[in-house]
C-alpha cells in the first residue's frame, strides 16, 4: 500500500510553548486513520502544518514519497492535501452550485454551470445530500454545508482528506451520511484522516488510530486490535502526582444556583450550584457546551430559558453579574478575556472603573495603586504598567485576565481553561491563586480540559456531553478514564 | 536592546509617534508659506485668522471620539448648515439671539442623536447612515433656507470673532482651546472616555468585562451633533449671515484633521492633543495657500492629498524597513496571523 | 444572486423587491403626472432618459464597488476630471472622432480607477479615506487641467452632442450606451466566472483566499472598472450639458448613485446585488429629481429627499434582512442531541 501522506520528525513551537515533539505519522491510500488526543494534545496543528496553514520548526512533509514545503495553503491544494474544519470555506450569499464550482480551474470563458448543474445534483444525491442546488449557502442546514465543504474539496486532484472535529454538529443519521461519503472516499484510493473525540464514533469509522499526547506520538493501532477502554486510557496516561485541593467541607451557603439553564444550539437543561468556597471543575469535549454554559451564567449571551442565581438575587445580564460579584475569565483570552492592545494597568482597570473613579473621573493614583497590587499579588512578570498587554507570555496574560477581576468583592469565579498555553510554573501559580480565593469563600466554576487540572484542582467535577449535564463526580476517586467515558458517551464496561 | 531599553523607546516612540505627521506638515507650511511671502509669518495676523477654523476644530474636537469607537460622523457639516439655518429662522421670528443660539445647540445635538440611534438602536454601519443623513441635513437646511439668506444679527454678535481676549487671543481661538481642554478631559480622565478607547480596540472583551457600547457610542454621536450646533453659532457671529450652503466640503477638512491628528481611523486609539496639533498644521497650510491665492478648489485637493499620504506614508516606510505591520483589513489578517503563528 | 440564481424563498422576495421598487417607480411617475401633466411630455421623458442613462452607468460601477466590501466616494470627481479632458482634447481637435474621444474619457477614468485600486490595496487605506481624499484631488485636478476655464458649448464637437439627440433609430445614443453597459454588467454578473467570484470575494474573503482567489485582484480591478465607468458618464455628460465647468462638473453624483445602488437592493455589506435593482434605483431616483422640479418643488429637496432613501432604504433591508436571519437560525439549529 502507498503511503499517501508521511510527517517525518515534525516538531511545532509558538514562542515559549511547544506544541509537537517529533511526531512521526502516515496515512496510506485508501485508508482511514484517526488522529486522537485531549485538547490541546496537538492534532488540529500537526493538521494544519500538513494542510500548509503552518510551517513545522523542524521535520518534514511528504506527499507519496515527496518532500514537501508548503508556504501556503494553495501548495498542499496544488500537491492534493484538502482540510475540511469547523469553519467552512463557503459563500453565504452564493448557492450551493456557485460555492462548489467557484475555484473551478479549468477554461473560465464560457463556462456554463448549466452544464454542470445534473451532474453535480447526481453526485449530491449520492453523497446523501438532497438540497436544492440554487439554495443560497446562507439558508442551508450546518450538516449539509459540512458536505458541500466536503463535495467541493472532492473535485480536484484530491489525495489527502483532513478532517477536523466533522461530527461535533451532526445528528446520528447525518453521521451515518458522512461516513457513507467517506467510505466512498475510501474506496477511490484517498487517504483520509479523521479528527475526532467520540470513540465509538471513530472505532466505527476508522482503520488505524494513532493517540497523540502533550505533542508526541504516544502509539499507534489498528481499531479491530482495541477497544474504547483501552484507547481511553492511551489519550490519557498515568496519573501524574499534583496535589489535590483541600477537601471540600460543603456549606449551605449556595454561592452559585442554576436552573434549567439552555441555550438554544449550545446546551439544554442544565441545573448545577456551587457552594461557597466550593471549586467545581467541568470537563467534556470540544463542543459539548462548557464554555457557552459559562457565559450564559456570567451574562454575556443569550439565555434562551432557565434562571441563574448568585446568592440568591436573580441574575439576568453581565453588569448585574458583576455587580453581585461574579467574574468571567474567557478562554481566548485574546479576544475576549483582554484587549491586547491596552496596557497591562488599563486591562486590570477595565472591569473596576465605577470604583475607582469619582463622579465618572479617572483616579490615576488609586488606579496605580490597585494595578500593583494585583501585579505583585499575582506575581505577574510585566517590565512595567504601560506594557501591552499582547507583550506578555501566555502565561503572564492568563495571570492577568484574572487579576482584573481581583479588584472586586468576588463572590463567584467563572473561569475557562485557566492554563491553557501557559508553562509550567505559570501553572502551578495560577492554581495557587485559585485554591486561595476558594479558601477565602469565592466559589469557583473552572472549565477545563486538561485531565490533570480537572481532577486535582476541583472539590467536585461536572461532565458535560452535547449540551448536557451528563455526571457529577466527587473528586475524590475520580479517574481519567470515568471522566473520559461519561465525555464521549462510552458505555461503562 | 535589552528588554527596558526596548520598552523605553518604544515608549518614547509611542508617544511622540502620533503627532510626528502633524509637526511635520506644520513645519512644512509655515516654511513654504514663510518662502513664498515676506507678509506671512505675521503672528498676530495669523492668530486672526485661525479664528475662522475654530468652527472646523469644534467638528474635529467630537469627530476624534466617534473615531476613537472606530464610527464615523460624515454629516458633521451638514448639521451645522441645518442648526444654523434653525438659528437664523428661530431669531427671524422675533427670538433673542441667546434663544436661537442655544436652540441651535439643541437641534445639533438631536441631529446627532438621531446618527447614533440609528447606528446603535438598528445597527447600521455608521458610513452609510452618515452618508445619508449627510444629504438630509443638508437638504433640510436648504428646504429651510432655500435661496435667502437670515441676515440683521445683532452688532454685538456679528464679528464677536474679532474680540480679543486678554488683548492677544481671538475669542474663537479660546473658546476653542476652553472646549479642547473639556473634551480632552472626557477623553482623558475620565471612565467614559476610557471605555470609548477601550470599546475601540476590542468591543468584545469591553463587553465581557460588563460595559455597554451602545451607551457610549450614542453619547459621542450626540456630542458631534453638539459640537456642529456650537459651531454654527460661531461660524454665524463670523459670517453675520446664514445660507444653506455653509461648511460646504468641511467633512473632508475635519476627517483630515482627526487622521493627521494621530488618531487611527479603525478605532482605540487616539488624542486630543494630537487633533489640535493637526488643526493649527491645516491651518498652516490653508493660509500658505492663501498667501498665494491658490483656488479653493485646489486648497481642498491639497487637504485630500494629505490625508492620503497620511496612511500611505507610515505604510510604505515600513514596508521598507521589511516590516509589514499586518494591516487591520479582518479578512486577510486574520489568515495571515494564522500563517505567520 | 449569481449565476444561477436563489433559492424560491429568497428568489422571489428579490424579485418581490425588484417589482415593489417598479411599483413605486411607476407610482411616483404617475403622481407626479397628475400635479403636472408636463411631466409626461415627450421633452420631459427624453430629459428623464438622458439622466437616467447617465447615472445607470456610474451606478452599476458602484454596485461592483460595493459588492467587493468596498466604496467609492470620488466618482463625480473622477467624472469631472474625465469630462473635462475629453472637452478640452475635443475643443483643441475638433475633428476628432468621437470614438476616440471615447477613448479618451474612459482612458481618463480608468487611470484615476487605478489609483483609487492602488491606494486601497497597495497603500491599505480604507476605501472610504482613499476616496474621500481622491475626491477631493481629482477635483483639484479638474482645475489645474482647466486651468480654471470652462470649455463652453460651442467648443464640443457635434459627434458628442449628438450623442444626446435623438438619432435616426429613434433613441438617443446616451440611452443605447445605458442600455449596453445595463446589459454588459448583467451578462457579467450573471453569466460569467469572473463575476461569480467577484460575489464570493465580497461574501467571504477569508474562505476567497482559501479556495484560492485573490481578493486583492479583484478589490483592484474593481476600482479601475469604476473609473472608466465614471470616464465614460464623463462622455455622456459633455453630451447633455454641453458646458463644462471647473467648479462643478461631476458634483453631486455620488448621492445619487449610492441612493440607487441601496434602493437596488445591494448590500452594503458585499456579497450581493442585482443590476435589474439598480436599474430600478436609478429611474426612481431619475425620476424623483426630475418630477419634483416639474411640479414646481425647488431644486432644494433633491438633497433631502436623496438622504432620507438612503436611510430608509437601508433600514428597512437591514430589518428584513435579520428577520430573515433569525428566522433560519431558528430553522437551523437545535441543542447537540
Amino acid at each position: 500500500m502507498t503511503v499517501s501522506l508521511r510527517c517525518e520528525g515534525v516538531s511545532k513551537w509558538f514562542g515559549e510553548s511547544g506544541v509537537l515533539d517529533s511526531v512521526d505519522f502516515s496515512v496510506e491510500a485508501g485508508e482511514i486513520h484517526a488522529l486522537l488526543g485531549e485538547n490541546g494534545a496537538g492534532k488540529s496543528t500537526l493538521m494544519k502544518i500538513c494542510s500548509g496553514l503552518y510551517r513545522p520548526n523542524r521535520g518534514f512533509v511528504s506527499v507519496e514519497g515527496e518532500r514537501q514545503s508548503f508556504s501556503s495553503v494553495m501548495d498542499a491544494q496544488a500537491a492534493g492535501i484538502a482540510l475540511i474544519h469547523q469553519e467552512p470555506r463557503l459563500f453565504p450569499d452564493l448557492n450551493v452550485l456557485e460555492n462548489i464550482w467557484i475555484d473551478f480551474r479549468g477554461k473560465v470563458r464560457g463556462f456554463n454551470l448549466r452544464s454542470v448543474e445534473k451532474q453535480t445534483q447526481d453526485y449530491l444525491n449520492e453523497l446523501g445530500c438532497g438540497v436544492d442546488l440554487r439554495a443560497r449557502m446562507a439558508d442551508i442546514s450546518v450538516a449539509d454545508q459540512q458536505l458541500i465543504d466536503v463535495a467541493s474539496a472532492l473535485r480536484k486532484d484530491l489525495k489527502i482528506l483532513i478532517v477536523d472535529e466533522p461530527t461535533a454538529s451532526l445528528t446520528p443519521s447525518e453521521v451515518d451520511r458522512l461516513f457513507g461519503v467517506l467510505r466512498r472516499l475510501k474506496k477511490q484510493g484517498v487517504a483520509i484522516v479523521f479528527i475526532g473525540h467520540r470513540l465509538s464514533e471513530i472505532l466505527e469509522i476508522s482503520d488505524t488510530m494513532t493517540v497523540l499526547r502533550d505533542g508526541r506520538v504516544v502509539g499507534s493501532i489498528r481499531a479491530a486490535q482495541t477497544t474504547e477502554d483501552e484507547l481511553a486510557r492511551m489519550m490519557v496516561g498515568r496519573n501524574i502526582d499534583v496535589a489535590d485541593s483541600e477537601p471540600y467541607v460543603s456549606s449551605d451557603s449556595k454561592v452559585l444556583q442554576v436552573h434549567n439553564l439552555s441555550a438554544t444550539g449550545k446546551f439544554k437543561d442544565v441545573s448545577l450550584e456551587v457552594g461557597s468556597g466550593e471549586i467545581v471543575g467541568v470537563g467534556g469535549l470540544v463542543g459539548s457546551g462548557r464554555s457557552e454554559l459559562l457565559e450564559a451564567i456570567f451574562g454575556v449571551r443569550k439565555k434562551y430559558s432557565g434562571t441563574v442565581s448568585i446568592n440568591g438575587a436573580r441574575i439576568s445580564n453581565a453588569l448585574g453579574s458583576i455587580k453581585a460579584g461574579s467574574a468571567l475569565v474567557p478562554e481566548d483570552r485574546g479576544r475576549n478575556g483582554l484587549v491586547l492592545r491596552a496596557t497591562v494597568l488599563e486591562n486590570i482597570v477595565l472591569p473596576s472603573l465605577r470604583t475607582l473613579s469619582r463622579l465618572g473621573v479617572r483616579r490615576r493614583k488609586r488606579e496605580l495603586a490597585l494595578a500593583r497590587r494585583m501585579i505583585s499579588e499575582l506575581g505577574v512578570r510585566t517590565a512595567s504598567l504601560e506594557m501591552e498587554a499582547g507583550a506578555l507570555s501566555g502565561g503572564n496574560q492568563q495571570k492577568l485576565s484574572l487579576a482584573k477581576w481581583l479588584a472586586h468583592d468576588l463572590k463567584l469565579l467563572l473561569i475557562d481553561e485557566p492554563t491553557r498555553g501557559v508553562d509550567i510554573g505559570s501553572k502551578s501559580e495560577i492554581h495557587t491563586l485559585i485554591r486561595q480565593l476558594a479558601s477565602r469563600g469565592v466559589g469557583v466554576l473552572v472549565v477545563s480540559s486538561d485531565m490533570r487540572e480537572l481532577l486535582s484542582l476541583p472539590h467536585r467535577i461536572l461532565v458535560m456531553r452535547e449540551g448536557e449535564l451528563v455526571g457529577s463526580l466527587p473528586a475524590a476517586g475520580a479517574t481519567e478514564e470515568s471522566v473520559i467515558k461519561l465525555a464521549s458517551g462510552v458505555k461503562a464496561a | 536592546m535589552n528588554s527596558s531599553q526596548a520598552s523605553a523607546w518604544t515608549s518614547i516612540g509611542r508617544l511622540l509617534g502620533p503627532f510626528l505627521p502633524a509637526v511635520v506638515v506644520f513645519f512644512l507650511a509655515m516654511l513654504w508659506g514663510t518662502l513664498s511671502s515676506p507678509y506671512f509669518l505675521d503672528i498676530p495676523v495669523l492668530l486672526l485668522h485661525s479664528g475662522r477654523y475654530m468652527e472646523i476644530g469644534l467638528l474635529a474636537l467630537a469627530m476624534t471620539l466617534v473615531i476613537i469607537h472606530g464610527d464615523i460622523d460624515l454629516s458633521v457639516a451638514s448639521n451645522l448648515a441645518f442648526s444654523a439655518a434653525t438659528l437664523g429662522l428661530v431669531y427671524q421670528s422675533g427670538a433673542p439671539i441667546a434663544v436661537a443660539g442655544v436652540v441651535a445647540i439643541i437641534v445639533g445635538t438631536v441631529l446627532g442623536l438621531i446618527n447614533g440611534l440609528l447606528v446603535t438602536v438598528i445597527g447600521l454601519p455608521s458610513l452609510v447612515v452618515t452618508l445619508g443623513t449627510l444629504a438630509l441635513y443638508r437638504g433640510l437646511a436648504q428646504i429651510a433656507l432655500g435661496d435667502q439668506a437670515v441676515t440683521g444679527y445683532p452688532e454685538g454678535f456679528v464679528g464677536a470673532d474679532q474680540n480679543l481676549v486678554i488683548g492677544v487671543i481671538p475669542l474663537p481661538l479660546t473658546i476653542f482651546i476652553v472646549m479642547a481642554m473639556l473634551v480632552g478631559f472626557l477623553v482623558h480622565r475620565t471612565s467614559f472616555g476610557f471605555v470609548s478607547l477601550m470599546l475601540g480596540r476590542n468591543q468584545v472583551a469591553t463587553m465581557f468585562s460588563g460595559m455597554q457600547p451602545k451607551m457610549n457610542r450614542l453619547i459621542a454621536f450626540a456630542l458631534s451633533g453638539t459640537m456642529a450646533g456650537f459651531a454654527a453659532v460661531l461660524i454665524t457671529a463670523r459670517l453675520g449671515s446664514t445660507r444653506s450652503n455653509l461648511a460646504l466640503g468641511f467633512e473632508l477638512l475635519v476627517v483630515t484633521i482627526v487622521v493627521l491628528g494621530g488618531t487611527d481611523i479603525f478605532g482605540g486609539k487616539g488624542t486630543i492633543a494630537g487633533t489640535v496639533l493637526a488643526l493649527f498644521a491645516v491651518i498652516a497650510v490653508r493660509e500658505a495657500l492663501a498667501i498665494q491665492n491658490v483656488n479653493g478648489q485646489i486648497q481642498d485637493a491639497v487637504i485630500g492629498l494629505i490625508l492620503v499620504l497620511t496612511i500611505a506614508v507610515p505604510v510604505a516606510v515600513s514596508r521598507l524597513l521589511g516590516r509589514v505591520k499586518a494591516s487591520r483589513r479582518k479578512a486577510l489578517l486574520d489568515f495571515e496571523k494564522g500563517r505567520s503563528q | 444572486m449569481g449565476i444561477i440564481g436563489m433559492r424560491p424563498l429568497a428568489r422571489n422576495l428579490a424579485r418581490f423587491r425588484d417589482l415593489g421598487i417598479g411599483g413605486i417607480v411607476l407610482a411616483v411617475a404617475i403622481a407626479f403626472g397628475a400635479v403636472n401633466p408636463v411631466f409626461f411630455r415627450p421633452e420631459n421623458l427624453f430629459a428623464i432618459l438622458l439622466s437616467v442613462g447617465i447615472i445607470v452607468v456610474l451606478a452599476v460601477g458602484q454596485m461592483l464597488v460595493i459588492i467587493s466590501r468596498q466604496i467609492d466616494l470620488s466618482i463625480g470627481s473622477t467624472l469631472g476630471v474625465a469630462a473635462m479632458v475629453t472637452a478640452m482634447v475635443g475643443r483643441d481637435l475638433p475633428d476628432i472622432p468621437t470614438i476616440l474621444l471615447a477613448a479618451v474619457s474612459v482612458g481618463v477614468g480608468a487611470l484615476l480607477g487605478a489609483v483609487n485600486g492602488f491606494l486601497v490595496v497597495g497603500a491599505k487605506i480604507p476605501p472610504i479615506i482613499a476616496t474621500l481624499g481622491t475626491l477631493a484631488i481629482y477635483r483639484g485636478l479638474v482645475f489645474i487641467v482647466s486651468n480654471n476655464t470652462q470649455v463652453n458649448p460651442s467648443e464640443i464637437p457635434s459627434g458628442v452632442t449628438a450623442l444626446a439627440r435623438v438619432s435616426p433609430i429613434g433613441v438617443p445614443p446616451i440611452v443605447l450606451i445605458g442600455v449596453g453597459v445595463v446589459l454588459a454588467a448583467w451578462y457579467f454578473t450573471r453569466k460569467t466566472m469572473t463575476g461569480l467570484r467577484l460575489y464570493a470575494v465580497g461574501s467571504n474573503p477569508e474562505a476567497a483566499i482559501a479556495r484560492g482567489l485573490s481578493p486583492l485582484k479583484f478589490q483592484f480591478w474593481v476600482f479601475v472598472v469604476m473609473g472608466a465607468l465614471a470616464g465614460l458618464g464623463g462622455l455622456l455628460y459633455i453630451a447633455r450639458y454641453s458646458t463644462v465647468n471647473p467648479a462643478d462638473v461631476g458634483a453631486g453624483f455620488e448621492l445619487q448613485v449610492i441612493s440607487a445602488v441601496v434602493i437596488g437592493g445591494t448590500n452594503i455589506f458585499g456579497g450581493s446585488g442585482s443590476v435589474a435593482g439598480v436599474l430600478m434605483g436609478v429611474f426612481l431616483v431619475g425620476i424623483l429629481a426630475n418630477g419634483l422640479t416639474v411640479i414646481g418643488v425647488s431644486g432644494f429637496w433633491q438633497s433631502a429627499a436623496s438622504g432620507a432613501i438612503i436611510i430608509i432604504a437601508v433600514v428597512i433591508d437591514t430589518l428584513v434582512r435579520r428577520q430573515m436571519s433569525n428566522g433560519k437560525k431558528k430553522e437551523k439549529s437545535r441543542p447537540n442531541e
